[in-house]
């Protein structure tokens, strides 16, 4: 086997590896979204509203949901 | 960024690291010595602008629903990058730094700053973002290292990461005289938790001249109504006094006739 | 590897060297949920979880993979694909199976995908050349002593809302002073090994 094709192979499997989990990402994720979440459960808001962490996913779910600004 | 504070002012500010809690793994955990931050902040700048750079192009043709794992795998394949090349030409600093060059991926300021302002701005703005984030973050890091390491072991020494020779080393303090305990972890929490209370002094001091300074128009506004208000009054006593008068001066007027 | 060994790797990774106040990862959920003990708890079970199965499947997928492929360098790129499959699929397994259980943990899971401990247990468990036992028990010691600082500090700082702070420190800064005292009570046992 020449050295290139080893390489082009090497990477190409490095392609396939990362595509492989992303598409098991975006799968996962797209079928997180349909199921739909329990009763009961619509409204949850997490006790720390008063943190200084801005990048928090649930922290910008809640700024969306109240259009609070807790900057 | 508004132009409306200094650049310094601005760095302070909005300092994401003081200000708004982002990417305080690294900032306690590589801030023992000056070299550590440096070398560190160099990579965030460099990861975060070319971050930056990459998703403004590439978010037009994301569709919607996927564009958090696209930028996940940006982000990852630009922190492998850099990690490989520090790895290869300044092993020390990458054996300094550890796990933390893996850990730049979940950094928050990166995906957030990709995620707020790089996917809806054009390339310039994104790169001038960038760069103004990463020196904030690297601003913030070497102010806790300087800290720490001067009043930690005294000393305040520079070496250059590629050949690692000392660049330059200053005795500050005299010997006895170091606080060693801010170079362990506690010290790291102590330096962060008063570095960030002055920065929150200084915002709370800008926001009372600010609110003092609302409050002093506002008065302005009210004494300069009321003085409007009295002129006018006094206004329409005079036109009232000059009628009253004009009346009288008539009546007499009259009365002469 | 012995029972002695698997002890000192538990021990090792939930107290001496703790991950939040002796390596400094994982510090923003940290400072975000350790307000109330309630949450404080649901994120440490949350992380406890997705912290053991996401390091259980990045060894497989670093061992039976990434080595007989010779792509090691796709190392990160996969480990932080897999640990956001893995906390998307939880979320949705909670969510069909046990909405008791989403209540009172669902909130949680989409603020550990991001977090930097569970990535970091992943990549320390290859870089120390564990083995899949070892890399089990240090992947339960580690979020455990996570859960164990943040239900401490929980209680901290409940009794803390209450009392007069300087205006400056009010907020996460007098936070940091309590984790700054905490760190010298867990410097302690580092001489337990």
């Amino acid at each position: 086997m020449p050295d290139w094709y080893k390489s082009a192979m090497n990477g190409l499997y490095a392609v396939l590896v990362a595509g492989v989990l992303l598409g098991l990402y975006v799968i996962l994720m797209t079928l997180n979204k349909k199921t739909p979440v329990p009763e009961g459960c619509e409204n949850l808001r997490p006790d720390c509203k008063a943190c200084g962490i801005a990048d928090c996913a649930v922290r910008v779910k809640y700024e969306e949901k109240e259009g609070a600004n807790l900057k | 960024m508004e132009k409306k504070n200094g650049f310094l002012t601005e760095l302070i500010l909005n300092n994401p690291v003081f200000g708004l809690y982002l990417g305080i793994c690294s900032a306690l955990g590589i801030t023992t010595a000056l070299d550590n931050a440096v070398g560190m902040g160099i990579a965030v700048i460099i990861i975060l602008t070319i971050s930056n750079i990459v998703v403004s192009l590439i978010a037009p043709i994301t569709p919607d629903e996927i564009h958090i794992p696209v930028y996940i795998v940006v982000i990852a394949t630009l922190v492998t990058i850099v990690g490989l090349l520090m790895q290869a030409f300044m092993p020390s600093l990458y054996s300094t730094l550890g796990a933390f060059v893996d850990l730049i991926v979940v950094n928050c300021i990166i995906l957030g700053r990709a995620e707020a302002y790089a996917s809806s701005h054009n390339v310039k703005d994104s790169i001038r973002d960038g760069l103004m984030m990463g020196l904030a973050y690297t601003f913030a890091i070497l102010a806790m290292s300087l800290i720490r390491q001067i009043l930690g072991t005294g000393v305040l020494s520079l070496s250059n990461p590629l050949t690692q020779q000392t660049i330059f080393s200053l005795r500050l303090l005299p010997a006895g005289y170091e606080i060693p305990v801010l170079t362990s972890q506690t010290g790291a929490f102590l330096t962060f938790a008063c570095l960030a209370a002055a920065v929150a002094a200084y915002k709370n001091s800008i926001d009372e001249k600010e609110a003092a300074a609302a409050k002093e128009a506002a008065k302005k506004a009210a004494a300069d109504k009321a003085a409007k208000a009295k002129e006018a009054a006094a206004k329409a006593a005079a036109a009232k006094a000059a009628a009253a008068k004009a009346a009288a001066e008539k009546s007499s007027v009259k009365e002469g006739a | 590897m012995t029972i002695g060994s698997l002890f000192t790797i538990l021990i090792g990774g939930m107290l001496i060297n703790n991950i939040i106040l002796a390596r400094f990862i994982g510090m923003c959920p940290f400072m975000g949920v350790s307000t109330k003990l309630s949450s404080a708890v649901g994120m440490g079970i949350a992380v406890i979880f997705v912290v053991f199965g996401a390091s259980v499947m990045s060894y497989l997928l670093y061992y039976f993979v990434l080595v007989p492929l010779n792509i090691t360098y796709m190392r990160l790129i996969s480990f932080i694909l897999l640990i956001a499959s893995f906390v998307q699929f939880v979320e949705m397994f909670i969510k069909k199976t046990s909405p008791s259980l989403y209540k009172s943990l669902g909130i949680y899971l989409p603020l550990i995908t991001t977090n930097c401990a569970v990535l970091y247990v992943a990549i320390d468990n290859i870089t120390q050349k564990y083995n899949l036992i070892e890399t089990m028990v240090n992947s339960i010691g580690v979020p455990a002593g996570f859960m164990l600082v943040l239900v401490i500090f929980a209680t901290i700082r409940e009794r803390l809302s209450g009392n007069d702070v300087p205006k400056a420190f009010q907020g996460n800064p007098i936070a940091f002073v309590v984790a700054a005292i905490m760190a010298i009570a867990f410097g302690a046992f580092a001489g337990l090994v």
